[in-house]
């Protein structure tokens, strides 16, 4: 890409963007979108955090490094020493970059380093979403809608649609939270106290719940089934909306970050519109970091 | 390395993890949410949802309130989150036992100290006065960020329970209950 095309034109500009990074070979660009998720989510102790900028930093603008194996082993080696010590209390798609981080080590060490990361991602996002929808019916809160039921008249970063959608009132839901607050401060067995709900809220939990049981056990499937079946070409397509209909609602940019790029890693070289959605969806994810709960809340108010 | 290691150990070691973390979620009280069995927004049994609640009396055998909290020495940020995620009789007992060694102080001493800080260089100011015979103090260990404190208010315990609890949901009557979780632990000084 050169300085005269990109002033050529705005729209010219972003076309020849798009061109050189698809051109690129497929792992190499899975593998810079994976320093960039290592660096923005990789950590949330400055004990990994030091070490991941400094690497990551390292290989990002010295090309020849990029694959180098003995980086990746340390980089990887840093993320699971550091996660398995906190196992049982980091976030889930902490989980999700240390596996990510070996198949790197695996990948810049193959002599098919593409064929490694496409098929790694490809069933790390089809077991992924398999598990969470075996919770989802281990824990059975999901076919009576209580989880998201729950969730809307509780989390403050759903207010907006339990609002809108649910027909409960800010104060109400303001008021949920205290209560709550209250029953942890006095505790005893059996107290209990009743939200503030209105009809709508049970109604729309059940159809999201639904919705994520279909929509997860779709991705599941999809990635999990083997290439041959023509079926699986909308794979990327499920992904992307389940990325698309869930973050923007629940910003988990970290997790939703570590899913655009197992679904880019796999995503066939020759689908070039997927791959540009995929590359699309790693902007839109930040955008999802813009407080959009709290403007339409106020808004609905 | 072989081409069949490079291309399905990393997804063995995820169905390995994630099954073991079934069963401990099953067996050991691990809230479905931690672990990396991928049950995150599957269950209202979040870590958020647990806590560790506290029944103390002091030296002169009187209940006292107390806030939960786990300053430098009792137990490390990552174990002190491990608790409401698995939580370990062992531990917890570790910790009601540390506690009971520690002194306890009014939470609100270092607004006071701060207050009368303000006050002293200011005597005409209007500041709020603490009231007396209000509502009764509820207490927590002194730290060493702490103002230096008056040693008559400084209090020791005689005995204390630290007592898992969680929050349950009915989505029937929209009802949010406190349960205890079978886990806790007593600390006790033995009588002289």
């Amino acid at each position: 890409m050169t300085t005269a095309s990109i002033l050529s034109g705005p729209k010219r500009g972003v076309q020849v963007a798009f061109a050189d990074l698809l051109e690129q070979p497929r792992h190499l660009l899975a593998l810079r979108m994976t320093l960039l998720l290592l660096m923005l989510y990789g950590s949330t102790s400055w004990v990994l955090d030091v070490p991941l900028r400094i690497l990551c930093g390292i290989l990002l603008i010295c090309t020849p490094l990029l694959t180098s194996r003995l980086l990746w082993i340390v980089i990887a080696a840093s993320v699971v020493w550091v996660n398995a010590g906190d196992w049982y209390s980091i976030d889930n798609h902490k989980y999700l970059i240390t596996y990510w981080s070996l198949v790197a080590v695996l990948a810049v060490g193959s002599s098919d380093p593409d064929r490694v990361c496409a098929t790694n991602a490809r069933i790390l996002l089809g077991l992924c979403f398999l598990f969470a929808v075996i919770w989802k019916f281990l824990a059975g809160q999901y076919l009576d809608g209580s989880f998201l039921q729950y969730t809307l008249l509780k989390d403050s970063r759903i207010e907006a649609m339990a609002m809108g959608l649910g027909g409960t009132t800010r104060d109400g839901l303001i008021e949920n939270r205290a209560l709550i607050q209250t029953l942890r401060a006095y505790p005893s067995d059996g107290l209990s106290i009743a939200l503030n709900a209105a009809p709508g809220v049970r109604i729309l939990a059940l159809v999201l719940s639904y919705w994520t049981l279909l929509i997860e056990g779709a991705v599941a499937v999809a990635f999990l089934t083997p290439s041959r079946f023509r079926w699986v070409r909308w794979r990327d397509m499920l992904l992307i909306t389940f990325i698309a209909t869930t973050y923007f609602i629940l910003p988990v940019t970290g997790f939703a970050f570590a899913l655009a790029l197992l679904g880019f890693a796999q995503c066939e070289p020759e689908r070039k519109a997927m791959r540009v959605t995929y590359l699309l969806l790693f902007v839109a994810i930040q955008l999802t970091r813009i407080p959009w709960d709290d403007y339409v809340a106020s808004w609905i108010e | 390395m072989g081409r069949r290691f490079d291309l399905l150990a990393v997804p063995c070691l995820l169905v390995l993890v994630a099954l073991n973390q079934i069963r401990l979620a099953h067996t050991s009280w691990l809230s479905p949410w931690k672990g990396g069995g991928f049950g995150m927004f599957s269950s209202t049994d979040d870590p958020g949802q647990r806590f560790i609640g506290t029944e103390a009396v002091d030296s002169s055998d009187r209940p006292i309130a107390i806030k939960m909290s786990f300053p430098g020495g009792i137990l490390s940020t990552s174990s002190a989150r491990r608790l409401s995620c698995i939580p370990d009789q062992g531990l917890l007992q570790l910790v009601a036992d540390q506690m009971l060694r520690l002194p306890f102080v009014p939470t609100g001493i270092r607004r006071e100290s701060l207050i009368e800080k303000v006050r002293s260089g200011n005597p005409q100011s209007r500041l709020p006065v603490p009231a007396e015979g209000g509502e009764p103090p509820v207490y927590r260990v002194l730290t060493n960020r702490d103002p230096r404190v008056d040693p008559g208010r400084l209090t020791v315990l005689r005995r204390l329970t630290l007592q898992m609890w969680r929050l349950e949901f009915d989505p029937g009557t929209c009802r949010v209950t406190v349960r205890r979780m079978p886990i806790s632990a007593t600390s006790e000084v033995s009588p002289r």
